[in-house]
């Protein structure tokens, strides 16, 4: 990630974790104040829903930087595509749902 | 169950606050945008997590992109060249693909060893020095062409004439360059040259790497037998003795990384890969006088390889070169030639360009590196073909390694691409191998066919293409897509992964037509696959008027 550097590589991953923390945490506060009560299952889900987007950009992204900028637009538009649709399945029965009464 | 609160249920309720009233009564005012009920000001917990979260996601998707993108760009993804003592950089297990024959290489027919004219660069020295002695000249037909040349070509019918007009490719090529006609390819030709002249074809037969029993004759003009050169330099009475043949293999696998191959195996000498008619330190090679006759103490055969400059195979013709890998591979063939002379036991360096008296193809497949692919060349799971080996022929005793089979073959049945891509058309279409070769079904490349391409091209010793290896779906990084490609496709008995593979790879990726990569004067457009790197571009460095564009991808 950070050519030249040991130490940099490892904060920057460092960060990354910790930012995963917060995205679980933040999610669930959103699935609360939609009115849903979190079940973890759903919660990893989304995650991994979410997990599975960062992979397709990054994949995309490592072919760009292989120079072949072409092949990483069409795997990004190609691969992102249903793992888009799935996510937005997962969001309308996990969030957007009417909220439980009582 | 379903009415137990959870950890951040317990964590967020006002009732279980430690708080004064007064804070206890706010939270629970709090309405959805955080904003405490009455006077409390800031961003409360949950608006933090919330919004954070949400700001943890974007920055997660911009990581994941810079860190793919990194990953890509990296040199580090470029693999194989010994950076680890360890062998890391041979990455893929094979154990579990092992096999007993090498795909490829169970005889369909009567198993033939090569005779010495089937190896392009003898046969094109042995002809061009008939025509220079002026015993045969073209105009005579191939009836004429004498000796084991013209037994050659009378039993392939049309290769002559292929071989003739590319000779004089050769010298409009070689013309062109000394009028400075392809000063683009400037700096990729230095560094080509650098390596062949600078570190492996020294004049007057002397200091070259490692020892070659060939220069030794000419020097001094007598026989240099292999029961002679294969022992110099042993100054033990008796050879050291290893505790096990795995001990050996173990020991010499790991020196071999230590003198920086990444790719090493090992397997039993098997004399159907010899030459007839060739051995180094004989009086023409070996040619006449030679015959079939194989040393007794040939016994085992310890292969090793790097791969060669991943920038300039990915741009190929003009920018790649080979003899990157082949200084390589020959300085570690003569550490370790010299290493096991020095445990007492012979040792005889068998390494690129040219000085070999075995084929290393089939042995590269016996010692479990690697197999043949559709382009007739052999290809590894970590490098695809872009990797040049060297031997050791020696007489201890190892514990060999199996072949392996990771469906690479079945890959090439259905890919084609560099078939496709090959501007010489010397690799086949065919669905499934259809040639013989002294025995074996396989594919065949047409070296005829492939060498006038060579010819036809723009650097100033014609001497390679390499377009097949540089299209190579093989031939990738070591990011982690291709990494986990790797590993997934042979392991899926369906066939699905490697389907889906090779659809994305014919539909996402940028290719030329074939005839795009021949030089400008042979019809081409002098295209490569991927651009040349910045190092190799003389327009970045020399005062060189620019007056060409680049065709690959950037």
């Amino acid at each position: 990630m950070f050519p030249g550097t040991t130490m940099l590589n490892y904060i920057f991953w460092m960060v990354m974790g910790a930012l995963q923390v917060l995205i679980v945490m933040g999610l669930v506060e959103w699935l609360k104040s939609r009115g849903r009560k979190p079940v973890w299952w759903q919660v990893a889900l989304l995650y991994a829903g979410f997990a599975s987007l960062c992979a397709v950009v990054a994949g995309g992204t490592t072919l760009m930087g292989e120079f072949e900028s072409i092949a990483g637009w069409y795997f990004i538009g190609v691969l992102g595509l249903p793992v888009v649709i799935c996510l937005a399945i997962a969001v309308r029965l996990f969030v957007m749902k009417k909220p439980t009464q009582g | 169950m379903a009415n137990e609160q959870n950890a951040l249920d317990i964590i967020n309720d006002p009732k279980n606050r430690v708080t004064d009233t007064a804070d206890a009564e706010a939270g629970e005012n709090r309405n959805d945008a955080g904003e405490p009920g009455g006077e409390k000001k800031g961003v409360s917990r949950r608006n933090f997590l919330k919004f954070g979260g949400v700001a943890a996601a974007a920055a997660t998707m911009a990581g994941a992109a810079g860190a793919g993108f990194a990953v890509g760009r990296s040199d580090d993804a470029y693999t194989g060249y010994g950076r680890t003592y360890q062998g890391g950089d041979q990455f893929f297990n094979r154990e579990p693909f092992r096999c007993d024959v090498p795909v490829m290489m169970e005889p369909v027919g009567k198993v033939e060893r090569p005779e010495w004219t089937e190896y392009l660069f003898l046969r094109l020295r042995a002809l061009v020095d008939i025509i220079k002695s002026g015993k045969w000249t073209p105009d005579m037909g191939v009836e004429a062409l004498p000796g084991p040349v013209g037994d050659h070509y009378r039993a392939r019918p049309g290769e002559l004439e292929i071989m003739l007009e590319t000779l004089k490719r050769n010298v409009k090529r070689a013309e062109a360059w000394k009028k400075d006609k392809n000063k683009r390819y400037a700096l990729a030709g230095a560094y080509n040259m650098a390596l062949r002249l600078g570190g492996m074809e020294l004049p007057g037969h002397v200091q070259r790497i490692p020892e070659d029993p060939h220069d030794e004759h000419m020097r001094t003009g007598k026989p240099i037998p292999p029961e002679d050169w294969d022992f110099r330099g042993i100054w033990r009475e008796k050879p050291l003795e290893f505790k096990s043949p795995k001990h050996a293999s173990v020991l010499i696998k790991r020196v071999a990384h230590q003198f920086g191959m990444s790719l090493v195996g090992i397997t039993k000498f098997d004399p159907r890969f010899m030459f007839k008619g060739l051995m180094r330190g004989m009086p023409d090679k070996g040619h006449y006088t030679w015959g079939d006759k194989v040393p007794e103490h040939w016994k085992s055969i310890i292969i090793f390889g790097v791969p060669m400059n991943w920038d300039g195979t990915y741009s190929a013709i003009g920018y790649s070169t080979s003899f990157d890998a082949y200084f390589r591979s020959r300085c570690a063939a003569s550490l370790m030639e010299r290493f096991i002379r020095e445990l007492g036991y012979p040792a005889r360096a068998q390494f690129p360009g040219s000085n070999y008296e075995i084929m290393m193809s089939p042995y590269v497949q016996l010692a479990g590196l690697g197999q043949y692919s559709r382009a007739g060349v052999v290809m590894v799971p970590e490098l695809g073909s872009n990797f040049r080996p060297a031997a050791i022929v020696t007489n201890i005793e190892f514990e060999y390694d199996k072949p392996i089979d990771v469906k690479m073959a079945d890959f090439c049945k259905k890919c084609k691409i560099c078939a496709e891509q090959c501007p010489s058309g010397a690799i086949s279409f065919d669905d499934e191998p259809q040639t013989v070769v002294r025995g074996f079904k396989r594919w065949k490349l047409n070296e005829e066919k492939c060498y006038q391409q060579w010819a036809s091209g723009p650097t100033q010793d014609g001497l390679g293409c390499r377009v097949c290896i540089g299209v190579c779906p093989y031939s990738r990084k070591n990011t982690w897509i291709h990494a986990i490609s790797r590993e997934a496709e042979p392991r899926d008995p369906t066939g699905l992964v490697s389907q889906g593979l090779l659809t994305m790879q014919k539909n996402f990726f940028k290719f030329h037509e074939a005839e795009d990569y021949r030089s400008d004067w042979d019809g081409g457009k002098e295209a490569s696959y991927h651009n040349p790197p910045w190092w190799m571009r003389p327009e970045n460095f020399l005062e060189i008027e620019k007056d060409w564009e680049y065709h690959g991808m950037e």
